[in-house]
């Protein structure tokens, strides 16, 4: 039995533990409240403050702070439509730290109660502003994503496009002169002449560095001055020691200092004691020039006027009946060309009408071999062995004019080739004391003989303001009837220009020619047509060439005579590359905008022409904006 | 006491023993179910927040890409060559960085495909997955020097552990300010030689009491203002020069192209070809309307009279034609 004190002592005892358990309940039920509280407070007004700085606009701030900013500059119009916090943003990037403090505290420090720190962050660790007179014991944050914002990189910046005004830059020139001639069957008496006369014009504005004359001839007297450059400015005797072969021969002079700006003439005078002289395919004078040009305009529309050179042959004195003169000249119709239209006119001088007069007096007595043109003192050939047409009674001095009407079925695509015979044919010559197929394309355009070439491109059509790259190479390697070489046009080219093939030959027969971009090349580009029709210069069509740089172009040219096709034969190409470089990056100043646009013209076309002479007209752009970031903008609050 | 009461007392300190031990039990079970309800609670607005601050950037990449977008278009048209669509291209460079199939510098890093892929990895840092597509896409006028960009896109958040997903579709748009950009009918019209950027006007008045000082003054520097005849900027930039509510229109300086024979003789037709309107979209569009010379103006200044808003009132001329 418990004693009546033990008894007090107990209830004591127990009413002290009932009550400490009931103050352990509210401790711990108050505590829990209490531990709650902070941390909700600061949550809302972090992600009050973030959503009041992510959809105040600048523009709509009333602050004299603020205004004064944007009256000072400082802030541009565009940041009026922005809201604070990527104003903040953009000041962090660009490292205008003070005024986005200032622009913090002037717009935050009334709206947070002085209970609370708190401050604004960048990419977590950058500070942008912060009020540190609490000393955080229960902390909380919120974030805003703002893309196009980076520290140190420009919200705004500049890009700029550059194109070249004028550029200097070399260049290969190749005048052609197709296989022409007669002064047939001279005597060492009285030997035959064929004079040879071209006319060219060189722009006054190049600056020539190089300069050589390939000169394929058939003339069997050594004796004479064979070419005449310029009234006398450079002559080449065929005696000279740079003539290889016999009647056939071949030279490589040098006639840098020969040409001129302006017209040049260039008049070749082949004496003849046997057969006829005449030019082999092989003859072209190839010069080299610096000229400073602006990029050009590519006319869809092409026009081009051949003019013939002028052929003169003379008879021999001592024999009274072979004066016949003939020349080859070539034209190029693209492919892709449409509306094509060709118009021709040969002019004659001093033809001899073989019908009117008596055919057994000092006239050519037997036609025991070819005679199907016996009858024709005129015979035309075009892209065939047929006539085009022919004149058996033909005026002294007589003009053939064709129509684009009356040629148009005979073109072909390509290399075209017209010859014209006048008083001879094949080796079969007649004719009174002198024959001329005229052309002085300078002084008598519209009297002399030409093949005029109109067309419309609608296809690889260069862009404008692209420049044009020639260049030229040699075949190399040794003397064959079978020649083939290859190329790549350069990285950077944009669009094909004419690609020709120049054959040096002592001899010639027939001529197959062929391109493509696997080896041998598949695709007949030219085959003699007629008798004598191998031109000097063959034109490539660019369907069967590739302007990638990792393409092989291969040329192969054949003779079908097994004729002698000379490693001095040359292939001309051209091709565009651009003048203007577009927008690139994106910076921070206009000036290295600029920079970096000549930068990158300079690259584009340094392997074509020297950089130093590029002279850029530059256009530049502010305000583009750039995906950079995103930054993290950050708002904590603490108590 | 009896020991009745004493067992009453006993019983009512068990129970108080009892409530107490429950309470205590109670609470601790509701800290718990508390906390994880803080952790849930936090999560959601995470992604809340991830979402809500995807929302209000879209607009910015929209902006940012199409900016950049429109700036490439133009620079490509200013090579030479209009672009064949502009709806088309423009969002072939806006999504993919590529104009016809060939990359475009310009839109290097700073397609909206590159936006999201950013997007993406701030979300990775939450625990967040996050995809968007396209629904539609526009490109267009909302007014005469500002092309928008609309979008509406579809785009969902979710959990990396899959608390929690939502799944949201929201309209998109963004304006860029064409002042600034290249008029590629200038350009491509005269090769080239003669390129002019668009300068808004500010002139709300051209001539006055026969003063054309401010006319000249937007002539000779090519400003632009706005003409319901004319053709809009993204007009210009397909080579269109039929009208839009959105047109604007620009004064060639007539000088330039005068010179411009001079320099290139050789390049036919003329760039300058007398007697026509030099307001742009009408000499290189409708060469054959009639136009008046004005006083006080340059020799080869003329004006048509055919427009529907005629530029003769526009430009404050009426009586001042020759």
């Amino acid at each position: 039995m418990i004693s009546k004190s033990k008894l007090g002592f107990f209830f004591s005892l127990d009413a002290l533990l009932a009550a400490a358990i009931l103050l352990g309940g509210v401790l711990l039920i108050s505590s829990n409240y209490i531990a709650r509280s902070p941390t909700v407070h600061v949550n809302h007004i972090s992600q009050d403050l973030i959503t009041c700085l992510s959809e105040l606009e600048m523009g709509e701030v009333e602050n004299s702070y603020v205004e004064g900013l944007f009256t000072g500059g400082t802030l541009s119009s565009s940041d009026s439509n922005s809201s604070v916090i990527e104003v903040l943003g953009k000041l962090w990037s660009s490292d205008d730290i003070t005024i986005a403090q200032n622009i913090t505290r002037e717009l935050t420090e009334h709206l947070i109660s002085s209970n609370y720190g708190f401050g604004v962050y960048a990419n977590v660790n950058d500070m942008i502003y912060q009020r540190s007179n609490v000393t955080p014991t229960t902390i909380n944050s919120a974030k805003k994503i703002i893309s196009g914002v980076e520290y140190n990189r420009p919200v705004d910046g500049y890009v700029a496009s550059a194109s070249a005004n004028q550029i200097t830059s070399t260049h290969v020139e190749t005048i052609s002169f197709s296989p022409q001639g007669a002064g047939w069957r001279g005597r060492n008496s009285g030997p035959g002449w064929a004079y040879i006369t071209k006319y060219f014009n060189i722009s006054p504005d190049t600056i020539f560095t190089n300069a050589t004359f390939y000169v394929s001839v058939h003339s069997d007297d050594r004796s004479y001055t064979t070419v005449d450059i310029n009234n006398g400015a450079c002559t080449i005797n065929r005696n000279d020691n740079c003539f290889t072969g016999g009647e056939g021969a071949f030279c490589e002079y040098n006639v840098h200092g020969c040409l001129q700006h302006g017209i040049n003439r260039v008049r070749l005078s082949l004496r003849n004691v046997g057969y006829n002289a005449h030019l082999h395919p092989g003859t072209f004078l190839q010069y080299e020039y610096e000229l400073t040009e602006s990029p050009a305009d590519y006319s869809s529309f092409v026009s081009n006027k051949y003019y013939f050179d002028d052929t003169h042959s003379v008879e021999s004195a001592v024999r009274d009946d072979e004066c016949g003169a003939w020349q080859v000249v070539p034209f190029y119709i693209p492919p892709s060309a449409t509306n094509v239209s060709v118009s021709v006119q040969v002019v004659g001088h001093d033809i001899y009408d073989y019908n009117s007069g008596w055919w057994w007096f000092g006239r050519f007595a037997s036609w025991n071999g070819w005679r199907r043109m016996r009858d024709y003192d005129y015979i035309m050939f075009l892209n065939d062995d047929s006539p085009f047409d022919s004149d058996n009674h033909p005026a002294s001095n007589e003009v053939y004019r064709y129509s684009p009407n009356q040629v148009a079925n005979d073109l072909i695509d390509g290399t075209n080739t017209i010859i014209v015979y006048f008083n001879n044919y094949g080796d079969y010559r007649w004719g009174e004391t002198e024959v001329s197929i005229y052309s002085d394309p300078f002084n008598d355009p519209s009297g002399s003989s030409y093949v005029e070439v109109n067309y419309t491109m609608t296809d690889n059509i260069p862009e404008y303001g692209s420049i044009k790259v020639t260049d030229s190479f040699e075949f190399g390697g040794g003397s064959s009837s079978d020649k083939t070489t290859s190329f790549s046009f350069p990285a950077g080219a944009t669009d094909m220009g004419d690609v020709k093939a120049n054959i040096v030959q002592t001899t010639s027969y027939s001529l197959e020619v062929s391109a493509g971009t696997s080896n041998p090349p598949g695709n007949e580009v030219f085959e003699t047509p007629a008798a004598r029709d191998v031109p000097t210069t063959v034109y490539i069509p660019e369907n069967y060439l590739s302007l990638s740089e990792t393409a092989t172009n291969y040329i192969r040219l054949r003779d079908l005579g097994g004729n002698i096709i000379r490693p001095e034969s040359t292939i001309d190409y051209s091709f565009y590359v651009p003048s203007r470089v577009g927008i690139g990056g994106v910076f921070s100043t206009a000036q290295e905008a600029v920079d970096d646009a000549e930068q990158r013209l300079a690259d584009l076309v340094g392997p074509f022409f020297n950089a130093s002479n590029i002279d850029t007209d530059v256009n530049n752009q502010s305000d583009v904006p750039s995906l950079w970031g995103p930054a993290l903008v950050e708002v904590r609050v603490w108590t | 006491m009896m020991k009745s009461k004493k067992g009453i007392f006993f019983t009512y300190i068990a129970v108080v023993f009892m409530g107490l031990l429950i309470l205590t039990v109670a609470l601790e079970q509701e800290g718990s179910l508390r906390s994880q309800s803080f952790i849930l609670d936090t999560r959601i607005r995470t992604m809340d927040a991830f979402a809500s601050d995807v929302e209000l950037d879209i607009s910015r990449g929209v902006e940012i890409s199409g900016y950049r977008a429109l700036l490439g278009l133009a620079d490509y048209a200013s090579a030479g060559e209009y672009v064949d669509n502009v709806s088309v291209d423009f969002f072939e460079l806006f999504n993919n960085g590529s104009l016809y199939g060939d990359s475009i510098t310009i839109m290097v890093n700073n397609t909206f495909d590159d936006w999201l892929e950013k997007m993406q990895l701030e979300a990775a840092k939450l625990d967040i997955v996050f995809n968007l597509t396209i629904n539609s896409q526009a490109v267009s006028h909302d007014s005469p020097f500002y092309v928008s960009v609309y979008l509406n896109v579809t785009y969902n958040v979710t959990d990396s552990k899959g608390t929690a997903r939502w799944t949201r579709s929201v309209p998109v748009s963004a304006r860029v300010y064409i002042s600034g950009f290249e008029d590629p009918v200038y350009t491509i019209r005269t090769n080239g030689y003669l390129r002019s950027f668009i300068v808004v006007s500010s002139f709300s008045s051209y001539v006055s009491d026969g003063d054309t000082t401010n006319l000249q003054i937007y002539t000779n520097g090519s400003y632009y203002s706005p003409h319901e005849e004319g053709p809009s900027y993204l007009m210009r930039l397909e080579g269109d020069l039929n009208s839009s509510e959105y047109g604007i229109e620009s004064i060639i300086y007539g000088q330039d192209l005068i010179d411009l024979d001079i320099t290139y003789p050789e390049i036919e037709p003329n760039f300058y070809q007398s007697g026509r309107s030099m307001v742009d979209y009408v000499y290189w569009g409708y060469p054959g309307r009639t136009a008046h010379q004005i006083q006080n103006m340059s020799s080869w200044f003329r004006l048509d009279n055919e427009s529907v808003n005629s530029h003769l009132d526009k430009y404050d001329v009426d009586d001042l034609v020759i």
